[in-house]
């Protein structure tokens, strides 16, 4: 189901009135009741036969939890052999349904004309939100095998934190010790809580509806003129920033608006995006970008190869391969293998030059500033692949920008820049909050923004395009 | 301002300021200011199309407007029971891409079809179909015509367009909620619309040629599109050799397909052009010459499109009559 469908709003509804008679200490028995049955419904909404991956990946992390507790902390093997499969059953299913046909392509590619037996493709429908939800379950064995967290001894609490409907199909990504804390604490609704929630919704509808869809409608006519030869340097770099505020727009908008729909729900979740086009290292841009994506892959996956303390090659090879791996989880193409490899080489340079930190002279602000310029070049580059289809599309389209004529844009440019301007003054607003400049707004200014937000959702809407998270 | 929010700061604001009766004042006042602008400005085109349009009779069900764009998923998952019957029994298939789509005109076509005893479908689609969806749909269906008139102008891809592919993966189920979406964002809009304008709708989007939003209907009976609004075309279409350029090989084994799955259902193949100023892919006439079928071809002078692509409703009309005015020689 999508957020930016009358559906959802029917369902939202049917829950938030339950909040509000049934559940409003968010712990009463029927109300969590409901909330696993409208996750179910949200998750089944597209395909109704894909709630039983959704259903089997808890019910295998759940006995892992179990397992995982009864076993001598001694017994090593054997605790391995459980946490192993909990990590296959979830990769093996990321795997099957994501990543099956670009295998085969690869097999063919690679097997020529002995790879006549090989299918031509499965063409399964990806299940929403597996690449979210698979690691979400994982982080909570993972986190169990560590001695981190107790398990949960109720199968239908855990299934709640699996299947949460507001962070289900696109995150943010939650760790077992964020949610799972909060599910026997009663927390009232109240006044201040609700303004909250509707102020992270209204935001979020607007990021998504005025922003990052109209940003789509020029980004998805453009495009293919872009990867054209002689499409001229103003007009590449122009699409390029358009793709990289359509594609923050879109994901922060989902995130806002799950986390003022949990909130309204009675769960807080974690923030998910904060200014990453103010980033002035690489380190710093994903500190700042999808951030609980980052910090799962930190904590379960660069941690565990052994992070920085296993010298400073090791750390350059750990982060290339985090990031590989994190360009691999977006989606079976190559595009987006170079993306990640572009960020995993680019957080290895940084490292290298000693430049992901404030010390040394990094400290000199001139440094710093030549600093946030590269590393926003190269993000925006980045996205040029994110967002190709093919290898040699977005070459041609860097090479475009290269050529370094053609330093016009029309009427059509500059008008759709206009999309881009709530994306700027959210970013200045950050950049002047995290001086002390200004304070966050309080009600009342929040309120007059909601209205303003609200009237240009209503007049100001594009279309109904899906969140580009989605297909991940 | 937006995801960044920490916990709200207490006695923020003094209470007399409730930020929801706040909200709703400052939202009420930008409404009514806006409506009451709207409404004193007739220079600025009353009423947004979405409050407009209406469909021509129950005949006709919502295929695009900008809530959503049913058309390919109603056909290629058979939604609608009535349209699916129809086209299963259709003598007479036209497929093209949306330049066939506004070209063919209900009120020219079914006098002309009726009197020879046919019943006729325009299979045709938006967003650049090619081949492959309208073929997968005839073989889905197991459609069995006795002609099929195809609009060879970016026809023979060999291929689906992006949305084609997306239609492809959904579901059935999908594609009845997609429609259900359509049909309450499209009645919603309508309300929401009769007050406040769509700014991008009103001014238009440089750059874009469409500068209301578009709404399309489309027949249960025959599959034609009942366009809201039609904008009166002000671009002559430019006539192109029908030579050129010449077919590249995509296109060659594309067209050799399609022939034969048009061969193997019985079918007669009969081409045809849609003039327009910016064609698509090889020349239309060397189509029907590799595939040894008949190329009808009308040319009404004077043609003309708000966009380069698409005929207008007057040049739609002149094309339609001159198309079955040639067809009736090729095809009596």
């Amino acid at each position: 189901m999508n957020f930016v469908s009358w559906a959802f709003v029917a369902l939202f509804a049917v829950v938030f009135a339950a909040r509000i008679t049934i559940g409003r200490r968010k712990v009463e028995p029927a109300y969590v009741a409901l909330l696993i049955v409208a996750s179910a419904t949200f998750y089944a909404w597209h395909i109704p036969v894909y709630i039983g991956i959704l259903v089997l990946s808890s019910v295998i992390d759940y006995w892992a939890g179990l397992a995982l507790a009864r076993l001598d902390p001694a017994a090593l093997g054997r605790r391995r052999a459980v946490l192993a499969l909990s990590l296959t059953t979830n990769l093996g299913l990321l795997a099957f349904f994501k990543y099956a046909d670009f295998f085969l392509d690869v097999a063919r590619d690679v097997l020529g004309e002995g790879a006549g037996a090989l299918p031509a493709e499965l063409g399964l429908a990806l299940p929403m939100g597996i690449s979210f939800y698979t690691f979400q379950s994982m982080s909570y064995t993972i986190d169990v095998y560590r001695g981190v967290l107790a398990p949960i001894r109720r199968f239908w609490p855990f299934f709640l934190f699996i299947s949460f409907f507001p962070q289900l199909v696109a995150g943010p990504i939650v760790r077992a010790a964020e949610f799972l804390p909060q599910m026997p604490r009663p927390r009232r609704i109240r006044r201040v809580v609700v303004y909250e929630g509707l102020w992270l919704i209204i935001s979020g509808f607007f990021l998504k509806m005025v922003c990052a869809d109209n940003l789509a409608v020029y980004v998805d006519e453009h495009w293919e003129r872009g990867i054209r030869t002689g499409a001229g340097s103003a007009f590449t770099l122009w699409l390029a920033l358009m793709f990289s505020g359509q594609i923050f727009a879109d994901f922060a908008g989902y995130s806002n608006i799950a986390r003022g729909a949990a909130y309204l729900l009675g769960y807080r979740l974690p923030i998910n995006f904060n200014a990453p086009y103010l980033a002035a290292s690489f380190k710093n841009f994903w500190e700042r970008w999808h951030m609980t994506l980052s910090r799962w892959l930190r904590d379960y996956l660069y941690i565990s190869l052994g992070g920085n303390r296993r010298g400073p090659v090791r750390t350059y090879v750990n982060l290339i391969l985090v990031m590989l791996l994190g360009g691999l989880w977006h989606g079976a193409a190559y595009t987006f293998i170079i993306w990640g490899a572009l960020h995993g080489g680019a957080l290895a340079v940084e490292r290298l030059l000693g430049l992901h930190d404030d010390r040394g002279w990094r400290g000199r602000w001139v440094v710093r500033a030549t600093w946030f310029v590269v590393v926003q070049a190269l993000v925006l580059t980045a996205w040029v692949f994110f967002r190709s289809r093919r290898f040699g599309d977005a070459t041609q389209f860097l090479a475009n920008f290269g050529e370094l004529e053609g330093w016009t844009l029309g009427r059509m440019e500059w008008v759709g820049l206009l999309f881009l301007a709530p994306l700027v003054a959210q970013h200045v607003f950050t950049w002047m909050r995290e001086r002390g400049w200004v304070h966050e707004p309080g009600p009342a200014a929040r309120a007059v923004l909601a209205a303003f937000m609200v009237y240009g959702i209503v007049t100001l809407y594009a279309g109904t395009a899906d969140f580009i998270y989605f297909q991940f | 301002m937006l995801g960044i929010l920490t916990r709200p700061r207490r006695h923020q604001a003094p209470p007399s300021l409730d930020p929801a009766l706040l909200f709703a004042c400052i939202l009420g006042l930008l409404v009514a200011v806006t409506a009451g602008l709207w409404a004193s400005r007739p220079d600025m085109g009353q009423g947004a199309n979405i409050t407009k349009a209406g469909r021509p009779s129950d005949d006709y069900y919502l295929a695009l407007d900008r809530a959503g764009h049913a058309d390919h998923h109603v056909l290629y998952f058979g939604t609608d029971d009535e349209a699916l019957g129809h086209l299963r029994r259709a003598d007479v298939l036209l497929l093209g891409n949306s330049r066939l789509m506004f070209a063919a005109r209900r009120r020219v076509l079914d006098p002309f079809f009726e009197a020879r005893g046919q019943r006729y479908y325009v299979l045709g689609f938006g967003f650049r179909e090619g081949d492959r969806f309208p073929l997968d749909i005839i073989e889905k269906f197991d459609l069995r015509p006795r002609l099929v008139i195809v609009n060879a102008d970016g026809f023979f891809t060999g291929a689906y367009s992006d949305f084609a592919r997306a239609v492809r993966s959904d579901t059935a189920i999908g594609a009845r909620q997609l429609q259900s979406e359509s049909e309450i964002g499209h009645e919603v809009r309508r309300v929401i619309h009769q007050l406040v304008p769509n700014w991008v709708d009103l001014f238009g989007r440089p750059g874009f040629p469409w500068r209301q939003e578009l709404v399309i209907y489309r027949s249960r009976t025959n599959g034609t599109w009942y366009l809201s609004p039609w904008a009166e075309g002000l671009r002559r279409v430019e006539s192109r050799p029908l030579h050129e350029p010449p077919l590249s090989n995509r296109e060659v084994e594309a067209a050799r397909r399609f022939k034969a799955a048009m061969d193997r259902r019985g079918a007669r193949l009969v081409l045809t052009y849609v003039p327009t100023s910016r064609p698509l892919g090889g020349g239309p006439a060397l189509f029907a010459e590799l595939l040894g079928v008949p190329f009808v071809m009308a040319t009404p002078p004077g043609l003309r499109t708000e966009d380069d692509d698409h005929l207008d409703e007057p040049s739609a009309v002149a094309w339609s009559q001159a198309f079955i005015r040639e067809l009736e020689r090729v095809v009596p």
